[in-house]
């Protein structure tokens, strides 16, 4: 992780246009914000808007047209494809509205998965029991995602997510696809996992109660940021004493 | 790394696992190929042990001269005494040569070379006996007493063992009942012809008053040179023999069976490339499947090393399942090769499978499979994460189509690496695949081009003048082709005509119609992989099946027109007064000829030496080939009684044109009774002879030397064409057809005498039990069973080769189960569309069905119509006759293949066209 002062995400005058048949489609026009170490932020904006497009491009999915992203310090925006890999495995831990875990994997294979992919300290095994324990699912570690809930395959994502103990964790609609009462469990994991761990989320949303739960809500419409630092209702107290976070090992 | 890769392992095991009917295909793809190139390697190997092991006891001896066509007297074995004198050589052993008919008590005949040993103590000159059974036995015991020693082809062809009673007729002389004394092991009857027999000079001589005369001396010697020294003065004193030594006989066969075994693997490397065609569709649908997880590995900082590593384990291990399975597979297809392959050659072959074929067999099903999987796994691996999470289209990339060309390229330059390591010879492979690739690329061109046309093909609501005239010259275009190429004509004929059809269907299914026309426009690059495959499979089968057909025809054609003889008495000159009665009152005798045939010997041509004429023996070649043939056509008179116009009906062959015109001469006449006038074949008027009309031919009596000057009158062909097309063969037993007076000038006591019968079939059995009660000594040959023979010979071939090309198509059929499968996974959403707006899970099948139809019928019509042009060329070219192509197979061919398509893409499509429509459109 960098150094405590900089930034988790940095965005500067980033914009994206994408072709759509004959004509060139400006998505994003020019965003810059910067979300800092812990905070949960919050990304809304209506359909269209380009808010999916703006987190595939800070989360190094997609590349800007102009403009620079960093995470933890480090400008991602015209770094090789290799090295970009190393970055998303390292620094950022993503979280979809479809959860997208691997059917054929175990709750634990499926978090030991990212830990695989670049140099982490530890056991793979070990620090996915820790995670899926964090998350509440310790007991479920060894059921494929079919035998899992949506609530809890969003939970086994979130801990997948946490395992490389990323400097933010981008989660796309993370509750689009649940319940109302799973959709308030996953966000009362994700505020009491930021309190514990400390770490970052920018959570995209339609949903105002998801964005109530942030400590900022950024707005987004037409590819632009209406304003940049919405102040919110401060997040809920956490209801207990968080439990300490096992290291990343 | 080991809880990576241990990762690694679990996930490809559980994809493979959770892959299905897919995986099993993917196996299947990998195994056909593997399979053939196990089966075909395994049955070269076999070939090649058969010609190169115990190539010393094979050559009979360190030197052996082989004179079967003219058998050396006594008096020539001076030539090779005195080498034995000299030192040259060590021992010699003289073979007599006779042929002869064994039948068996269970009824089974089979006719025979006989090979007569003087001294069986002293046979085999090298090595054991080599018995099967008794396995210490020798040939001194086993021939002793009217014993006969059989290969074990014959004794089972004939259902015959140890202790049995074989009925032998001598061609030339007596029968007598021979008790079988041992059983020749197969690796030991190739020297001698799988269907040989062997007996004793004493019972020969109790059997025939002819004398002895060798077709085979082997000889050893105490070294190389002193074997290629001798083989070198044998060659001088025999002319025309065929002398070899063991190192020449070693380097024909090596030559032989490498020929062999090569043809064998670039058949299965073209199975094996098409098996491969069969993975890239596979694992294309394994993957797509899979892209959603694969965006999400990326997104979790997965580079494309790491999913290239994931991957390539994957298919290592589908590879390693296809290999396992396709080796075992091959082993045993290797047996019905084998079995096949000896029926056509009629030779035993060695049993032999060596570990080599077997590790060969599971490392090319793994190389393959990452050979072929490289192109699906590389553009899996390219995904991008965005998109596809965000479920929006990939646009096309400059970079990307350099990427598929330059993964073509490598694919291509691995798939020659991989065949030069399987075929030895890195240009044979290089030239193999270039031209496979050029010519599949070439036909993939042409596909796209059809399928971009049939993409685009109105669909119509009512009919229209333009519709109409567009239709209807279509319509002519295929009556027009009907005229040259039927069966396709007529395929082509209701496919255009439905054109007519279509707009009177109900609105719903011209919808169904249209769409499916449109669907086939898109992916055609896929599409047309699929029909290059269908249309091997489908080009392969059909020539195989045609020409088959028609050269089994033709065959039964030339039979029937034989000359108008369909059964042959042959007698010795003792027996020939009876076999002459025996054959004059029967019933059923529609026609009937006798002659008088001799074996002669060529002794000059014009006053020039015969063996000076046509040179020595080459090892190898056309010129040899000629030598032969010049040799064989001068060794024999058939006499006729000319005075009693008993004409031999010889046709007389055409004028040459080529290099001037070569007159024919003319046919024999009564009046050249009394003459030495001759006709022989028209091919002495090829090199190295050059005869002509006017030529004169000294011949002598191979048994007493007794000569006479020939006056050639005339050339005959030996095959004729009617006007109808039908072939007719012109079948003499002896070469050079002259007056009986002929035969009598060189001696009627060596001579045979051969009644040719016209029997009609419903008096047939009757008339042969009769002529075998009176003459029991003679040897009857009844066409009817040569034709049977031939026709299960060509059968059995025509099996094999289908077999092998079966493998195409079944590959292609894969491919095609794997093709819909991906359309289906891609159109998910399409169909939640469509079955949204109304449509149901019949018409969506309906669609694919018709989709299918189309393309298995663009495949066979295009397969069937290189066939007919194929034939054709053929045909014209190759073997001079007019090969027909039989309407209702093409027909037959063409609407099993488009059923096939349709079966197999049903069977594929029947669970995704049953989809709910919510659980696309929601939640995908």
């Amino acid at each position: 992780m960098g150094a405590p002062e900089t930034p988790a995400l940095e965005a500067r005058q980033v914009t994206r246009a994408l072709p759509l048949g004959s004509t060139v489609v400006q998505i994003l026009r020019g965003i810059s914000f910067t979300v800092e170490r812990g905070e949960f932020v919050a990304l809304m904006g209506p359909s269209g808007s380009g808010k999916s497009t703006l987190l595939g491009v800070i989360a190094g999915l997609d590349r800007p047209s102009t403009g620079r992203v960093l995470v933890d310090g480090i400008d991602i925006t015209t770094m090789p494809e290799s090295r970009l890999a190393g970055v998303r495995n390292a620094k950022i831990g993503m979280v979809f509205q479809a959860y997208n875990l691997i059917p054929t994997l175990s709750a634990q294979e499926n978090v030991e998965v990212p830990l695989y992919a670049g140099q982490h300290p530890g056991s793979p095994a070990v620090r996915a029991r820790q995670m899926l324990e964090l998350v509440g699912l310790g007991e479920r570690a060894r059921h494929r995602p079919n035998q899992l809930s949506g609530g809890e395959q969003q939970r086994v994502a979130i801990a997948r997510a946490l395992a490389t103990d990323p400097a933010i964790v981008i989660a796309d609609e993370p509750t689009g696809n649940l319940d109302a009462q799973n959709g308030a469990n996953i966000l009362t994991l994700m505020s009491a996992l930021r309190e514990r761990t400390g770490t970052t989320f920018l959570v995209a949303t339609h949903d105002q109660h998801v964005a109530n739960r942030a400590e900022r809500t950024l707005h987004i419409a037409d590819g632009l940021l209406v304003d940049g630092a919405v102040a919110a209702e401060p997040p809920p107290p956490p209801a207990e004493e968080p439990a300490p976070v096992p290291p990343p090992a | 790394m080991p809880g990576k890769l241990g990762l690694y392992l679990r996930y490809s095991v559980r994809s493979l696992r959770r892959g299905g009917q897919r995986t099993l295909l993917g196996i299947f793809c990998i195994a056909v190929g593997v399979m053939a190139v196990v089966a075909l390697r395994l049955a070269g190997d076999m070939i090649s042990a058969t010609l190169t092991t115990n190539i010393r006891e094979a050559n009979g001896g360190d030197v052996s001269v082989v004179s079967t066509a003219l058998p050396l007297a006594q008096s020539d074995l001076t030539h090779v005494q005195a080498l034995q004198d000299s030192g040259t050589i060590q021992q010699y052993l003289p073979i007599g040569v006779e042929r002869g008919t064994l039948r068996h008590a269970t009824g089974r005949t089979y006719t025979s070379t006989i090979n007569v040993l003087d001294e069986p103590a002293r046979y085999p000159l090298v090595g054991n006996a080599g018995f099967v059974a008794p396995p210490d036995g020798t040939f001194a015991g086993a021939v002793s007493g009217n014993g006969v020693v059989l290969t074990q082809f014959l004794a089972s062809s004939l259902g015959a063992g140890i202790g049995s009673t074989v009925h032998v007729d001598l061609v030339g002389g007596a029968g007598a009942d021979l008790r079988v004394g041992a059983i020749l092991a197969p690796n030991r009857s190739l020297a001698v012809g799988s269907t040989a027999a062997y007996i004793s000079g004493a019972t020969f001589r109790s059997m025939s008053t002819q004398p002895e005369s060798y077709g085979v001396v082997v000889m050893t010697t105490a070294s190389a040179a002193q074997a290629s020294t001798a083989a070198k003065q044998l060659q001088s004193a025999f002319p025309t023999a065929t002398v070899q030594t063991v190192q020449q006989a070693l380097n024909a066969n090596v030559q032989a069976a490498s020929q062999v075994t090569q043809y064998l693997e670039i058949i299965g490397l073209l199975a094996l490339a098409i098996g491969g065609v069969g993975i890239v569709n596979t694992l294309q649908v394994m993957l797509s499947r899979r892209r959603l997880e694969i965006a999400m590995l990326k997104a979790t900082g997965y580079r494309r090393t790491d999913l290239y590593a994931m991957f390539g384990l994957e298919v290592g291990m589908l590879g390693l399942a296809g290999g396992l399975l396709g080796t075992g597979a091959g082993v045993g297809m290797s047996l019905v090769v084998k079995l096949l392959i000896e029926q056509v050659i009629n030779q035993p072959l060695v049993f032999e499978i060596g570990a080599g074929a077997l590790v060969t067999g599971v490392v090319v099903g793994v190389a393959t499979s990452l050979i072929f999987g490289l192109l699906p796994i590389v553009r899996a691996a390219g995904v991008r994460p965005q998109e596809v999470l965000r479920d929006t289209a990939e646009g096309p990339r400059i970079a990307s189509r350099a990427q598929v060309i330059g993964l073509y390229a490598l694919v291509a330059a691995l798939f020659i690496g991989l065949s030069a390591s399987i075929l030895g010879d890195f240009f044979l492979a290089l030239q193999v695949v270039l031209y496979s690739l050029i010519g599949l690329l070439i036909l993939a061109g042409i596909f796209s081009l059809v399928l971009l046309v049939i993409g685009y093909l109105p669909v119509p609501e009512r009919f229209s003048p333009g519709y109409v005239i567009a239709v209807a010259a279509a319509v002519a275009v295929s009556a027009a082709i009907t005229i040259a190429l039927r069966g396709v004509g007529v395929a082509l004929l209701v496919a255009t005509a439905s054109g007519f059809i279509v707009v009177l269907l109900p609105r719903s299914q011209r919808t169904v119609v249209k769409l499916a026309l449109r669907s086939i426009g898109r992916a055609r690059a896929r599409t047309a992989g699929t029909l290059v495959a269908l249309f091997a499979g489908v080009f392969t089968i059909g020539l195989i099946l045609v020409v088959g057909q028609d050269i089994s025809s033709e065959i039964s054609d030339a039979l029937s027109n034989l000359a108008s003889y369909n059964v042959f008495v042959i007698a010795s000159s003792q027996q020939s007064s009876a076999a002459v009665s025996a054959t004059q009152n029967l019933n059923g005798v529609e026609g009937r000829r006798v002659t008088q045939d001799l074996t002669t010997r060529p002794i000059s041509v014009n006053g020039a030496s015969f063996a000076q004429t046509v040179g020595p023996a080459p090892t190898q070649g056309r010129e040899g080939g000629q030598r032969e043939a010049a040799l064989f056509e001068l060794t024999g008179v058939e006499g006729y009684n000319l005075g009693n116009n008993e004409l031999p009906g010889a046709p007389l062959a055409p004028v040459r044109e080529r290099g001037g015109a070569i007159n024919s001469g003319r046919e024999l006449q009564p009046s050249d009774a009394g003459t030495n006038n001759v006709m022989v074949v028209d091919q002495l008027r090829n090199a190295p002879l050059n005869m002509r009309v006017g030529d004169q031919v000294v011949v002598e009596n191979t048994a007493t030397n007794q000569s006479v000057t020939l006056n050639v009158v005339g050339f005959y062909s030996l095959a004729t064409r009617s006007s109808s097309g039908s072939v007719s063969i012109n079948f003499f037993f002896q070469p050079i057809l002259t007056d009986r007076g002929v035969v009598a000038q060189l001696g009627s006591a060596q001579a045979l005498s051969i009644v040719a019968l016209k029997l009609n079939p419903d008096h047939k059995d009757a008339a042969l039990r009769s002529i075998e009660t009176a003459v029991p000594g003679a040897t009857v040959l009844d066409l009817a069973d040569l034709g049977a023979l031939v026709q299960q010979v060509l059968g059995n071939l025509v099996d094999l080769l289908i077999g092998i090309a079966s493998l195409a198509l079944f590959a292609g059929v894969v491919i095609i189960a794997n093709t819909v499968a991906l359309a289906m996974l891609e159109r998910r959403r399409e169909i939640g569309i469509l079955k949204s707006t109304g449509y149901t899970s019949r018409s969506v099948l309906a669609q694919v069905l018709l989709e299918n139809g189309v393309v298995g019928g663009i495949g066979a019509v295009a397969g069937m119509a290189m066939v007919s042009a194929a034939t054709a060329l053929l045909g014209g070219l190759a073997l001079k006759t007019s090969l027909a192509v039989s309407t209702p197979t093409v027909l037959v061919i063409i609407a099993g293949v488009i059923l096939l398509t349709m079966i197999v893409a049903g069977l594929v499509a029947w669970g995704p066209s049953r989809v709910r429509p919510l659980e696309v459109l929601r939640y995908e």
